[in-house]
């Protein structure tokens, strides 16, 4: 049957790159300066960490936003060649060139795929959750904190991406809540240093919400345990910090063999077990959800492309 | 093109034909995202007109709409809110929108 779809089938690209983050735009420099033809297909240019207002932990930076950060990768990525564009790959299948990539409107043939997804993040199931979503439950707090001036919010959760949630509220909002399950914070001591010298974040430690209730907006958390006598917690806002879930629905419908949480399984050179799919960042098994990993997770991934398409090797053991 | 718009002009220009207003804010990460797809949708687009508050320098307008998230982009029909789309949307997501709404 003929695909209704705008065919960019005249064109083969060397690699194509499946995400616009760390992983993904390191990827396409790399693959850019090895020659390969390269792009880069990205729902959300520069990934997760555009919604940071500060990035403190990224090497070469002492501070800088996530977006201009992803800015200058993406400006790298593109004067070295790397054609990137937004949209939202829906399908990868094997097709005679190696694979075809699909979006809703458009399809691209490359040689090789570079899944670099990243993750969503992990929403919150409990009654309510869905109802008040963007009616005073977040995931962005840098986005939506500051519709919050004077108020009473809760940040769930114990990570690092709490505690900075928690920090940039507490310049807005006149109380913070943090609601962890959890013993103790479990983020870097610096920042719960610096939480502690701020006088509006209080740490609610081994409770749980249980439900969101509320009238046009949320109006309160109903927990597991009772604070200051109440299980009630009166909230104009609440904004959730509980981890991310790998997006990788079309790699597991390529047959992309996946960890039981659901990561795409990639090897110590980012290869997967197809072959000519490599994958790379916090799609992956990565041991660690940092941007200079998956960027250099990214530089393996076509790295190990451009072995595949040309046979040449590298340096060292590859 | 996309008209900035303020507390005090906002009303007025939401009143007549096919609207959407994009709020936004100048550190938000996303609502800089989609800042050229929604200028690219604009200079495409027929018989809709185009329009951004920023959410700062126009807190009434933003919670009048009830507005609590950025970006948001709401659809309005001769000054009457119809729908809204939140968050970073694909141009293809944004089109379809604007043709179920709009037609």
């Amino acid at each position: 049957m003929k695909s209704d779809k705008k065919s960019n089938a005249k064109i083969v690209y060397d690699a194509i790159i499946i995400g616009g983050g760390f992983a993904g735009l390191s990827a396409a420099i790399y693959s850019a300066r090895y020659n390969l033809k390269t792009l880069v297909i990205a729902k959300q240019p520069g990934g997760a960490i555009v919604n940071a207002t500060h990035v403190e932990n990224y090497p070469g930076y002492v501070s800088i936003s996530g977006i201009e950060l992803m800015q200058k990768f993406e400006e790298q990525a593109k004067s070295v060649g790397a054609e990137i564009m937004i949209d939202d790959v829906i399908g990868v299948m094997k097709h005679k060139e190696g694979f075809k990539v699909e979006t809703e409107e458009k399809e691209f043939l490359s040689k090789t795929v570079i899944m670099a997804m990243g993750t969503e993040r992990r929403k919150l199931d409990v009654p309510g959750a869905k109802e008040y979503e963007s009616k005073g439950i977040h995931y962005c707090a840098t986005c939506d904190g500051a519709f919050y001036k004077g108020k009473t919010v809760a940040v769930i959760g114990g990570s690092n991406s709490s505690a900075h949630a928690a920090m940039l509220l507490s310049r807005f909002a006149k109380q913070v809540y943090i609601l962890y399950r959890g013993e103790e914070m479990r983020c870097e001591p610096i920042l719960c240093t610096n939480m502690q010298q701020l006088g509006n974040i209080t740490m609610i430690f081994n409770t749980n919400v249980v439900q969101l209730k509320g009238g046009k907006f949320l109006e309160k958390a109903l927990l597991d345990k009772p604070f200051n006598g109440s299980t009630e917690l009166a909230l104009d806002g609440l904004f959730v910090e509980i981890g991310s879930v790998p997006s990788s629905a079309i790699a597991k419908q390529l047959g992309v063999e996946l960890t039981k949480e659901g990561e795409i399984k990639a090897n110590i050179q980012c290869e997967t077990n197809v072959k000519g799919v490599f994958a790379a960042g916090d799609v992956t098994n990565t041991p660690l959800r940092q941007g200079i990993i998956a960027a250099a997770q990214g530089v393996k991934a076509a790295t190990s492309a451009y072995i595949m398409l040309t046979g040449k090797k590298v340096t060292g053991a590859w | 093109m996309v008209n900035e718009l303020n507390d005090e002009t906002f009303a007025k220009n939401i009143v007549k034909g096919n609207v959407v207003v994009d709020f936004y804010a100048d550190w938000c990460g996303p609502c800089q995202l989609m800042k050229p797809m929604f200028e690219k949708i604009a200079s495409e687009a027929k018989n809709i007109t185009f329009c951004k508050v920023n959410v700062d320098k126009c807190e009434r307008a933003a919670q009048e709409h009830d507005v609590r998230s950025i970006p948001t982009f709401v659809l309005f029909k001769n000054g009457k809110q119809v729908d809204t789309l939140v968050g970073v949307v694909s141009e293809a997501d944004f089109k379809k929108k604007l043709k179920a709404v709009f037609g």
